[in-house]
């Protein structure tokens, strides 16, 4: 077409381009490091499930529609941007043609039909975006004149290629072609318009042109398509549309398996770490660099709030606003986080003392002048998070949201030492009794008084050790789960034994809200109790423990085969060792513990096992499985008061009731607890029984 | 014979029972007792304390003393113990005589002892008990210093109102006037409510009561009772009692020496924050209710049937006396 027209905007458009990205980049590169390059092909195979696949967009049947739009959108732009390839050829080389995709071959013509019809199909789509925003006004969306600019560039392409296409039609079809333009034409397949009807449609529209007008619209419409689309490059690293760049490396630089990176394991003896203030995260520059895309790639779509228990109950997290809080510090503070990464590699760990020190005051000073805990996020936001995980399951990018709140807590909590006062009985309660609620450590195995339960001290020559955990050891309504528990064990014939009073709190709870040397010291207690017994199996009822005993005790030399007590029953059934029959009599619904599912992914052992015991099998609710709705318990909120806005159990147990359900089943004691209360709360604990699936399953053995 | 000195503590111009209490201990234990007393207005105190079991009486009176503050109190404490060649210096349970203690056993070179339940004088050494872990155990503990500090616990001892001393009045110089700090005026906060941790007897209210005319049946027995009033999170958490008020693991945690649960079931949450009271009293209608595990004495029954009940024999037994 032109040439030199096509170096000069080529040129101009990819140098600011490669200037903004390696800004962006850079940045990224001075943050603190992550190691996320392992597993390469589970990472590619992420790339293909979540952003090739779009699965958390088109696979949740709530946002289907929506989700179909941008996947569509999404889908649609990977078809053209083959097609732009070839415009740019064209810009060079009037006629050029693809390897593979010229008009030798049926796969040019394939694709030519392909693109024509994506075209149109994108279009729709954009029309219905727009259509969703101006006019539905999903609560999720921030309805801001960025979204808008993109929507218009996205039509602005779509429209000036079909016109461009349909001017270059008539030319060719209509006006004898005076150009000498090129276009497919094989004698096999026939001529290319054959192929792209809505092309077609397009040159219909302004096939009242003349021959000469027609020549001008061509032109124009190249180049609007060109320069448009060099634009939309530019504008992308700018706003929360980054993502179009960003989320397929975000995707491919996933946690891998854990759903998200588990706290990191600060070593507390490190005196420069407590003087540094690296401890937690205390300071914008102590985000990781995937935290750093994570930023660069939420979309503001506000999936995550509109899932989140505390939103939703009125409390002032908003994942939403917490992104964008963060990135908005990070980008003002970037100049400051290179500076000072050059002044860390500056550090020479055997200099003199004093420049080491001249060089740490000079770090100081580039610290942020916000308190990132305090005037970027507000405390109430951060300690209102139950650690849930619902913001990350439904995320479309994968972006770990949980990870950040913790270590922001551990800052609060060892740095700042600015936690919540009323979590202090909790806390002494585990470091002087193992449990939070600071009962005597004497009283742990007393629930199990003349069950002839086996002690480990007794006789640790047993397949599987049963850790109760502390609900199940003092709180009188979970000592009736454990009861049930052991009945089946018992019933089924394992051997197994108990820790007993050895047996103290994983210190799940105390890492959640920040207290990381509590944590280590609960969890190097037990992990020296269970190798001193050499426990291979362990089967738990508490997905907390579950998830501490089997996720995080590991890096400190405990690794132990961890069950929850739903999965154990399961393989009984399956093994035949256990036989239920169906006379539950009552409408059953099931309550999936965010431990147990969002974090182990069991959804399906519970399931089946109520299905075992119901003849009318279990009657979902609305937030289930992947999207079940918090009890409000999680991340230490057990231990916290509740007091702004509606309480998490009740708005799950209205959720309940609506149901019109007899009896609802848990896997989890802190959620027996909140339902439970929840129900007292509505006065329709009568009514509506919460039941653990081990007590259920104990009264329904054959 | 063992010399002991006393520290008088003062309310608001009055000896607290603690003082009485001690001074009964060492003189049943066959010791020479003294007392120190500190304050602006505190030389009429002499007879009482006397009366109380003391031989001797030192006072510090002097307006700069009028309001607590560890360093000079403790100087003087330092300095009627030096006159009285005392052997054994003990404070009762409190904030003041917390915060002296391990002050006059620096400046006397003396081994300090807190939370003591009890003092053993008659072997070579001075023994005392006290509790550890919580609670958990006692520690019988030999002190190797000639003289000891001791902080006791709030009624480790008895009074014994047989037990009297004599009127000896020594009065002690103000101590040099180089504080730190200088206390201008108390604050207190004007509540005409009774503290919950420092009640005696805690009435506590839960769900059972199911609203505002429950709350105020309750309310009633607590005020007859002269009782702190609480309440279970239920009862926060509907709105009817602020925050404050609240017993349990989030809350309030609470020892009295009676505490009454009504209509509370008690959930784990909020045995957390009573079951170290010395008496618990339960009302809950179901007799399933875990309430019943740690109390002393439980009734079964509506709350609206037995709250009136007790109120009514409390009234006649208060007639009686």
């Amino acid at each position: 077409m032109n040439p030199i027209l096509m170096s000069l905007l080529l040129l101009v458009a990819l140098a600011i381009f490669g200037r903004t990205m390696y800004q962006k980049i850079r940045l990224l590169m001075a943050l603190e490091p992550a190691d996320r390059f392992d597993n390469i092909k589970k990472r590619f195979k992420n790339v293909v499930v979540f952003a090739i696949g779009q699965k958390r967009l088109v696979g949740r049947k709530k946002e289907r529609a929506s989700g179909l739009m941008h996947a569509l959108i999404f889908w649609g732009f990977c078809i053209l941007l083959i097609r732009s390839v070839n415009l740019y050829g064209e810009g060079f080389v009037s006629g050029f043609q693809l390897p593979l995709l010229g008009e030798d071959s049926i796969l040019g013509y394939v694709y030519m039909a392909l693109k024509d019809i994506m075209e149109a199909v994108v279009l729709l789509m954009v029309l219905y975006a727009l259509f969703r925003r101006a006019v539905q006004k999903p609560k999720r969306l921030h309805n801001t004149w960025e979204a808008y600019v993109v929507l218009g560039l996205i039509a602005i392409l779509m429209i000036s290629d079909l016109l461009y296409d349909g001017s270059r039609y008539n030319l060719i079809m209509l006006h004898g072609n005076p150009a000498q333009l090129h276009y497919f034409d094989n004698p096999t397949y026939g001529s290319e318009f054959l192929w792209t009807p809505i092309t077609a449609g397009a040159a219909a529209l302004v096939s009242g042109m003349g021959a000469e007008a027609l020549g001008v619209a061509m032109v124009a419409m190249f180049w609007l398509h060109i320069i448009t689309q060099l634009t939309f490059l530019n504008i992308l690293p700018l706003g929360k549309h980054f993502h179009v760049i960003t989320s397929l490396p975000n995707v491919f630089f996933k946690n891998l398996g854990y759903p998200h990176q588990t706290p990191k394991l600060l070593d507390l003896e490190d005196e420069a770490a407590w003087e540094d203030e690296t401890l937690g995260l205390n300071h914008i520059h102590q985000l990781n660099w995937k935290q750093g895309l994570d930023l660069y790639t939420c979309t503001e779509c506000g999936r995550c709030k509109e899932v989140c228990p505390t939103y939703t109950t009125d409390k002032p997290l908003n994942l939403y606003d917490f992104n964008d809080a963060l990135k908005k510090e990070m980008l003002a503070n970037a100049d400051n986080i290179i500076k000072r990464a050059g002044l860390v590699r500056r550090i020479d760990p055997n200099g003199e003392a004093n420049q080491i020190e001249k060089i740490k005051s000079e770090m100081i000073d580039l610290n942020s002048s916000k308190q990132l805990v305090g005037d970027v996020i507000a405390l109430d936001t951060l300690w209102a998070c139950t650690t849930c995980r619902a913001c990350e399951s439904v995320c479309p990018v994968t972006i770990e949201h949980v990870p950040r709140i913790i270590a922001m807590r551990q800052g609060q909590t060892l740095m700042a030492e600015a936690y919540p006062k009323e979590l202090n009985p909790s806390l002494k309660g585990l470091e002087r009794n193992g449990n939070p609620w600071g009962i005597g450590y004497d009283k742990r195995a007393d629930w199990a008084d003349g069950l002839n339960v086996k002690k480990m001290a007794e006789d640790s020559d047993v397949d599987y050790l049963l850790w109760v955990g502390c609900a199940g050891s003092f709180d009188d309504r979970s000592k009736k789960v454990s009861q049930g528990l052991v009945k089946i064990l018992q019933h089924a014939g394992v051997n197994f034994a108990i820790l007993g009073t050895e047996e103290k709190c994983t210190g799940d709870f105390a890492r959640r809200v920040g207290n990381e040397m509590l944590y280590q010291m609960m969890a190097e207690e037990n992990i020296a109790t269970l190798n001193g017994y050499q426990v291979k199996n362990i089967i738990t009822a508490c997905p907390h423990c579950l998830n501490t005993l089997k996720h995080e005790f590991p890096p400190l030399g405990g690794s132990y085969n961890v069950i929850h007590h739903t999965e154990f029953i399961h393989k009984l059934i399956i093994e035949g060792k256990l036989h239920l029959n169906k006379s539950f009599d009552g409408v059953l619904t099931y309550h999936d513990p965010c431990y147990l599912g969002r974090y182990h992914g069991v959804y399906d052992q519970p399931r089946f096992i109520l299905n075992s015991l119901s003849s009318q099998g279990v009657h979902e609710l609305d937030r289930c499985k992947q999207e079940s709705f918090c009890c409000g318990a999680g991340g230490g909120r057990m231990w916290m008061e509740e007091t702004i806005g509606k309480r998490i159990n009740q708005e799950r147990a209205e959720e309940i009731v609506a149901k019109d359900t007899s009896h609802v089943a848990v896997g989890c004691p802190f959620c027996l607890t909140m339902i439970e209360d929840g129900m007292k709360d509505l006065e329709k604990e009568e009514e509506i029984r919460t039941l653990d699936i081990a007590e259920l399953v104990a009264a329904h053995m054959i | 014979m063992a010399k002991v000195l006393v520290v008088a503590e003062i309310k608001k111009g009055n000896i607290k029972s603690s003082t009485t209490e001690l001074l009964s201990k060492a003189k049943s234990l066959g010791a020479e007792a003294a007392t120190v007393a500190i304050g602006a207005d505190v030389g009429a105190l002499a007879p009482e304390l006397a009366n109380a079991g003391s031989d001797t009486q030192y006072i510090l009176e002097d307006a700069g003393m009028a309001f607590f503050s560890a360093g000079p109190y403790a100087s003087a404490v330092v300095d009627a113990a030096k006159q009285f060649e005392a052997d054994l210096i003990w404070f009762g349970f409190s904030e003041s005589g917390k915060a002296m203690a391990p002050r006059v056993a620096a400046q006397l070179d003396a081994a300090c002892a807190t939370e003591i339940t009890d003092i053993d004088l008659s072997g070579k050494h001075v023994e005392v008990i006290r509790p550890a872990i919580t609670n958990k155990v006692m520690q019988r503990v030999k002190v190797n210093t000639p003289k000891l500090v001791a902080v006791v616990r709030a009624g480790a001892f008895e009074a014994d109102t047989g037990i009297t001393g004599s009127e000896n009045v020594v009065k002690l110089a103000a101590p040099e006037a180089d504080l730190k700090a200088v206390i201008e005026e108390l604050v207190s906060e004007a509540s005409g409510e009774i503290d919950l941790a420092d009640a005696d007897v805690v009435v506590s209210v839960g769900r059972g009561a199911k609203d505002q005319a429950g709350i105020d049946l309750v309310r009633e027995l607590a005020n007859d009772l002269n009782a702190g009033f609480g309440s279970s999170r239920a009862m926060v958490d509907g709105g009817f009692m602020a925050h404050n008020k609240q017993v349990g693991q989030t809350g309030k945690i609470v020892a009295p020496t009676l505490y009454i649960a009504i209509g509370i079931s008690g959930a784990i949450q909020h045995l957390a924050g009573m079951n170290g009271s010395k008496v618990i009293l339960a009302v809950n209608k179901d007799p399933e209710a875990p309430i019943f595990n740690v109390a002393d004495y439980g009734i079964v029954g509506d709350l609206f049937e037995v709250v009136p009940l007790l109120r009514e024999e409390i009234a006649k037994q208060k007639r009686k006396r």
